[in-house]
């Protein structure tokens, strides 16, 4: 860590803290709260339940009043263990939504969705908004330089998930409708910790060590079993001496250290809170990981005799990361873990000069790539918000008034250098390239809140206008040809050869304007009413079809108030929705005709730039737009000892925004259209039940089941699309999975294999389909004295993976060419030694599995006695301990990118960074 | 009163909080690309559209290249164990059971189309230039540049797949998608064109400005075209065909290289039997000839080449060893640059031998390679700076002779044919037979991609030959229709056999 920055950052955090502790008015004395890191009681927590306030959008309700479909996941309940960012936090814990890592990079990206997406050209991510504020979550990592292409960044690790209070997910039309176009995916909800109103000033610090290391390995052959697979067809293979195990030299144990402190506190007019944290995590590759800084400063306040509350709350953060150099899908060289596959066991990392084992230029040592690539990002954002609520009350009872504006940035700067010594860089005398990404977005939005008694009954009314600009830009440059390796990627000056196009920059913006309203009507507590009319304006589309109207309304039924209902059931709400929503989640500039960098030709000896038309004007391009009905139930039983809900889904989406072939002759093959349709039918389940409840013990179970179905359910004139690229030797241009109008999307579709007689079939036919048929969570919590413990296994049952790496390493071809291949393949008959690896049903494997997924015990730690401690928390934590699957790589829970035709891939299994399992100690304090 | 005054109130809060900020604007604003007002301004502009129209050539040196010889009896990829098997697409164009699916079927018509479209909408922003702004280019000959583009790629397409649709706009109309014309009315389309474009054309170019189309590269296009006319339009041309190469023979702009070898060098620019090439720079990524890299084995340069294409036995067999144009061929034991013995990937000794064991279950040394296009040291990621010829010199003597013998006239056929023999060292021959000339075809032009075309003109696509199974029917003398294509553009219906 730069020294430098370590001073900026003590300094502004001082400067924070003495600006802040300057300008605070007088506090009560604090009465005590209570231990702020002790779990409540169960009994007291059965009684808050109903009067629970949740977040929806632009304001809370209580959840019993609550018409949409939403789930929430508050602290307590959080994973623990070493969570970077804040999705992670709820991972399994809340129906009908599902976090697949793609891959287990320290900091890598995370692709989320909330009852299994609608589109398929247009993102599927559902749209975070923190503490009412949206913010961004686009990528903003650069590509790579030669093979470094694999790694994705997860960018909201910019927000620590230490600072998190909880998470709400709005899951149908009706609660999402509020937000509009950026909803149509589902939101997330989060909310900060916040000072405590009428104490003291109340110090927090919590450590975490913990260790992490490679949960499975995949069985390739030992040295003598590949000596043994030589002797055995007589073939001439120059074999070494030695006895490597690649996977053992390329994995290590990752160390991962947490530091937060926060400090917070607040009077009846105002609170503060501000935190300070500090991630420093090894990955379980060698020579890879990340190092992270945040703070977040929130601040409440009320004045103007508690008429007027302001609030604002900024946040900073800069990540550095030390990449690792792999690719998702197959280069015929590839990066680190394909060459991990490949290597000979029988030859030593060093040889015998102490240099790095060369094998060729298309068999290349992982260590050496992993040790001596140099591929860092160092990402840093800023995200602040205030908002200004004015209580009109005096002008109209129950009127208020609110502004809120934010600013959401957030850049990388990525550098690579492919060393000229190493296979890697030699061809070209070393390469170095730096890139650079950002983007930015200002928010603007401004609503009346009315509420009112209207016939005996509760109104509240919203009405209010929103402005949001989305900025990105970037550039880059890469330079070959360095006369030494000692400049690494700082003096791209001293690379004597250029390219043309290996320079470039970019530029672009959107506009996103809305104008929304939003009734709710309580009639006497027994129905519910909710109506949302939302109308978008996206600067997207084509001149005609900037602006959608999009409606919704829902409605809830109170059936505890009538007397057939028994007595024991203490809530029972029948609730049904219907809404709209649009979709924009696309590119820019698609529905106009463009001129930009086209085809470069050589001219009197010269490369020469030349100017193209990029795209055909489509004009007629406008919103995706989803239909969806939610119905549901929600229940709740003997006091609040059992309750759930059960919600039934149904999306349908029309006019989809898909690439398709454009007409021939066509100045680019594919177009952007709306052209086609999907459908989307489940269910998410949620119980919860407190199993055992005295003062010395306490047992909650806590269960969700969920399933969800997208299906294509018209493509328009067009043929069915091939996605799903196979990576490999010999792949190039065969595809997995097909999107076919009456199948579910991510079908894989390719020939049968009949094992017993090795033979295929003539046509290729569905044999498999990623989507699971189902997904679940269960949490046990236990509470024991002062031990608190919960332990959560999380599955999926049903779906299927394309194991894309055993395809390419199961084959006995491999020893023909002198590289590894998995053990499997051990059991081939003799005449396969020749045979070609074929996708086929043989390669499809069953991604069902039950994972002990969270592990948490803690201890209260009597503090009684002590002078500068009010509690103290020590914990163990595990994640990923337990994996109980019959698939045969290295995880089921996979989404390598292997996209292809502008549809994105599903369940493809490629040599990807690896997930870890983690064992973690805690420390909590809090101060007095 | 006072319950309107507040009404009133809030309405104008309402307003206010809305209009104040009332920002309804979604005009896009572009940063990093142009649209057509703010374009097209200055001469330099349009020169910039016509690089871009010559830099969508460059995608034939793999699609119209690949598919032209793999398809017939000089070249084939065999799958090695895992290696180019690529889904069955190398085995079934060499086969010719190829499919609307076909990865680079469908990847030549995407590049053909998009190189015709791009050109198209240059030539249509022409017509609407003001003259007035070209003082140092001049604007009749970028358009009739652009024409001869055009034309050639409406000529690779009607090749490959016959009748195509015209565009006669700027771009398509979304609303009204066209219909395939027939192969001839292409054929008289291509005719007219690069009759019109002539006149406009320079005789040569600066060399600055080499790689630009000539007088010479019109006429040798539509001799190649006329040639070829019974089996595009259903009439025979000889005639035509021997009058436009007559006309590329008799502008003195070209001649024949004494040394075969030196048409396909690394420093090959500006040579004398460049009659309309693709210029190629070496490590430039991307702006390079790649040919080499198909056809090596991985460890016989730095770049580590693919180890793909070879010749078939057969073919190699026709050859005379004492025929310059024989040491195109890499047999035997091969070397590095300072002599020692190359090994494969096992470790055995790299030695290429002729014959193969089947279309599939190869290794990796069989097969004869072909480097056609000599070895470029300056070539760095596989990109080699040997300038491409789609036109020689050699071949328009050759479509003479064709034309000529077609004609009757052997002895004037023979007498040609004779001065490309003494050439490459090779002896006379004493008579000229059809069968003769496409065997001489063979040895003058292997692996230069026009040996589809030849076959087909001679009527032997559709015989049988080394690893080739053969339905003998006519109709794989089309390629077909992507069926993407086909999805995109109902209007638009599938070549016959598909």
């Amino acid at each position: 860590m730069n020294l430098n920055l370590r001073r900026v950052f003590t300094s502004t955090t001082l400067w924070c803290s003495v600006l802040l502790l300057g300008s605070q008015v007088a506090f009560a004395q604090n009465e005590g709260e209570g231990d702020a890191n002790s779990a409540m009681s169960q009994a007291d927590e059965m009684f808050e339940q109903l009067e629970e306030v949740v977040v929806i959008g632009y304001g809370t309700q209580k959840k019993k009043d609550l018409t949409g479909s939403s789930a929430s996941v508050s602290a307590e309940d959080f994973n623990g263990g070493v969570v970077t960012s804040p999705e992670m936090l709820i991972q399994g814990k809340a129906a009908g939504i599902t976090i697949t890592p793609t891959n287990g990079e320290p900091g890598g990206g995370v692709s989320v969705r909330v009852r299994g997406g609608t589109s398929i050209s247009s993102s599927n991510e559902p749209l975070y908004v923190i503490d009412g504020m949206p913010i961004q979550s686009a990528n903003t990592l650069p590509g790579g330089t030669g093979l470094t292409g694999g790694s994705q960044r997860n960018p909201l690790s910019r927000l620590n998930p230490n600072d998190i209070e909880s998470i709400t997910v709005l899951k149908d039309a009706s609660a999402t409708a509020i937000y509009g176009a950026r909803g149509a995916n589902g939101v997330v909800l989060i909310t900060t910790k916040k000072g405590k109103g009428g104490s003291a000033m109340a110090v927090d610090y919590n450590y975490q060590l913990s260790a992490s290391t490679l949960a499975k390995k995949l069985d390739l052959l030992t040295a003598d079993e590949y000596r043994a697979a030589v002797n055995r067809f007589g073939l001439g293979n120059t074999l070494g001496n030695a006895d490597t195990d690649w996977q053992d030299e390329v994995f290590q144990t990752g160390v991962a250290q947490q530091h937060n402190l926060s400090l917070s506190g607040g009077s009846a007019e105002g609170n503060y809170r501000l935190s300070l944290g500090y991630l420093d995590q090894d990955g379980i590759v060698i020579n890879s990981g990340t190092e992270r800084f945040t703070s977040r400063l929130s601040m409440n306040q009320k004045t103007l005799d508690g008429k007027l509350t302001l609030s604002g709350n900024i946040n900073v953060s800069q990540q550095d990361d030390n990449l690792t150099p792999y690719q998702q899908t197959g280069g015929f060289e590839g990066g680190i873990f394909t060459n991990v596959m490949k290597m000979n066991p029988t030859l030593p990392v060093y040889d015998a000069d102490g240099n790095y084992t060369f094998v060729s230029n298309s068999v290349r040592n992982p260590v050496q790539a992993a040790l001596e690539i140099d591929d860092v990002a160092r990402t840093t954002g800023i995200t602040m918000n205030g908002t200004a609520r004015l209580d009109l009350g005096d002008l109209v009872e129950g009127l208020s008034a609110t502004a809120n504006t934010g600013y959401d940035t957030y850049n990388t700067l990525r550098k690579t250098y492919l060393p000229k010594s190493t296979p890697y860089g030699v061809a070209d005398n070393g390469i170095a390239a730096q890139k650079f990404g950002q983007v930015s977005s200002q928010v603007l939005e401004t609503y009346l809140n009315y509420d009112a008694e209207v016939g005996g009954n509760m109104l509240n009314l919203i009405g209010g206008y929103s402005w949001q600009e989305n900025n990105y830009e970037g550039f880059g440059a890469t330079a070959y040809d360095f006369v030494t390796d000692n400049y690494s990627f700082n003096n791209l000056d001293g690379g004597g050869r250029a390219q043309l196009g290996d320079k470039y920059s970019y530029r672009g913006a959107s506009r996103l304007v809305s104008f929304y309203t939003r009734a709710n009507y309580d009639i006497g507590g027994k129905l519910m009413l909710t109506g949302t009319v939302r109308r978008d304006g996206s600067s997207k589309f084509g001149a005609n079809n900037k602006w959608g109207v999009f409606p919704s309304f829902a409605a809830a039924l109170r059936l505890s108030e009538f007397d057939f209902v028994p007595e024991s059931f203490s809530d029972l709400k029948l609730r049904a929705g219907w809404g709209v929503v649009g979709n924009e989640a696309i590119g820019e500039y698609q529905s106009i005709a463009r001129i930009g960098t086209g085809s470069n030709a050589v001219i009197g000896g010269s490369p020469t730039s030349g100017t193209g038309y990029l795209n055909p004007a489509n004009p007629s391009l406008r919103w995706e737009s989803t239909a969806s009905t939610n119905v549901g139930l929600d229940w709740e039983l003997n006091d609040g000892k059992f309750y759930g809900s059960l919600d039934v889904f149904q999306k349908n989406t029309s006019d989809l925004l898909l690439t398709v072939p454009a007409p021939a002759p066509s100045v680019a093959p594919t177009l952007l259209a709306n052209v086609g349709a999907t459908s989307n039918t489940g269910f998410d389940l949620m119980l919860n039940y407190a199993l055992v409840s005295t003062s010395d013990f306490g047992w909650d179970i806590g269960f969700n089941l969920s399933r969800s179905r997208l299906m294509i359910e018209d493509l328009g004139t067009n043929s069915d699309i091939l996605t799903g690229a196979i990576s490999g030797a010999g792949q190039s241009g065969a595809f997995a999975q097909k999107l076919v109008v009456g199948e579910a999307y991510g079908t894989f579709y390719g020939l049968v294999y009949d094992a017993s007689a090795n033979t295929y079939s003539d046509e290729a036919q569905v044999i498999g389909l990623a989507q699971p048929d189902f997904t679940y969570g269960f949490l046990n919590t236990f509470r024991f004295g002062k031990f608190n413990a919960s332990v959560f296994f999380r599955g999926q049952q049903g779906g299927s993976v394309f194991n894309n790496t055993a395809m390419e390493y199961t084959t006995l071809d491999n020893l023909n060419t002198n590289i590894n291949l998995l053990a499997p393949a051990l059991d081939f008959t003799d005449d396969m030694l020749t045979s070609t690896p074929t996708y086929s049903s043989q390669w499809i494997e069953d991604a069902s599995f039950l994972r002990l997924d969270n592990l948490n015990i803690s201890y209260d730690v009597d503090v009684k006695g002590s002078q500068w401690l009010n509690s103290a928390v020590v914990g163990l934590s595990g994640q990923n301990l337990l994996l109980l699957t019959n698939y045969s790589g290295y995880d089921p829970e996979v989404n390598t990118a292997a996209s292809g035709n502008g549809a994105p891939s599903l369940g493809v299994d490629y040599t990807n960074y690896p997930r870890a399992r983690t064992i973690a100690l805690n420390v909590k304090f809090n101060l007095k | 009163m006072k319950r309107f005054s507040k009404i009133a109130l809030i309405a104008a809060a309402a307003v206010s909080t809305v209009t104040f900020q009332s920002c309804t604007d979604l005009e896009e604003t572009i940063y990093e690309d142009i649209t057509a007002d703010n374009f097209f301004s200055s001469e330099g502009d349009y020169y910039s559209v016509l690089v871009n129209a010559y830099g969508n050539l460059r995608p034939l040196l793999w699609g119209y290249f690949n598919n032209s010889q793999i398809s017939s009896d000089e070249t084939i990829v065999p799958t090695r164990g895992g290696d180019w098997g690529d889904g069955g697409k190398w085995r079934e164009l060499h086969q010719h059971n190829w499919t609307p699916v076909n990865p680079e079927v469908v990847g030549h018509w995407n590049d053909a189309n998009k190189g015709l479209a791009q050109t198209n909408q240059f030539i249509f922003d022409l017509d609407a230039a003001d003259p007035s702004i070209f003082s140092v280019y001049d604007l009749d000959a970028l358009k009739a540049e652009a024409r001869v583009l055009r034309a050639f790629y409406y000529f690779q397409l009607m090749d490959f797949y016959g009748g195509v649709p015209i565009l006669e706009t700027a771009a398509i109309d979304p609303e009204n998608l066209p219909s395939r014309k027939t192969r001839k009315e292409v054929f008289e389309y291509i005719e007219s064109e690069l009759l019109a474009a002539v006149t406009n054309l320079k005789a040569n170019h600066t060399s600055d400005q080499q790689g630009r189309v000539t007088k010479s590269s019109a006429h040798g296009l539509l001799a190649r075209l006329y040639i070829n006319a019974e089996e595009f339009s259903g009439t025979a041309r000889w005639a035509d065909a021997a009058a436009h190469a007559d006309m590329v023979i008799n502008s003195g702009e070209f001649s024949l290289e004494s040394d075969f070898h030196d048409n396909f060098s690394a420093d090959n620019a500006g040579g004398s039997e460049h009659v309309f090439v693709v210029p190629n720079v070496s490590a430039q990524g991307g702006m390079g000839l790649t040919f080499n890299m198909r056809t090596m084995h991985y460890n016989q340069l730095p770049s580590s080449p693919w180890n793909g294409f070879c010749t078939l036995a057969d073919f190699y067999n026709t050859f005379d060893t004492a025929d310059a144009r024989h040491d195109i061929f890499l047999v035997g034991q091969q070397y590095d640059n300072d002599g020692n013995a190359l090994t494969d990937r096992q470790g055995n000794p790299l030695s290429f031998t002729a014959s193969l064991p089947g279309i599939t279950g190869a290794s990796e040394t069989d097969g004869i390679r072909v480097v056609k296009y000599g070895i470029d040291p300056a070539e760095s990621g596989g990109e080699s700076g040997n300038d491409y010829v789609i036109i020689r010199y050699s071949d328009i003597m050759l479509i003479k002779a064709e034309a000529l013998l077609r004609q009757s006239d052997e002895a004037g056929a023979l007498s040609i044919v004779n001065d490309i023999r003494a050439r490459a060292g090779a002896a006379a021959r004493t008579s000229l037979s059809l069968d003769d000339l496409l065997e001489e075809r063979g040895f003058e032009l292997a692996w230069e991609g026009v040996r589809r075309q030849d076959l087909i003109r001679f009527g032997k696509f559709t015989n049988a030959w080394e690893l080739k199974i053969t339905t003998g029917e006519d109709y794989v003398k089309l390629f077909p229709i992507p069926e993407s294509a086909l999805g995109a553009n109902p209007n638009i219906d599938q070549n016959p056999g598909y």
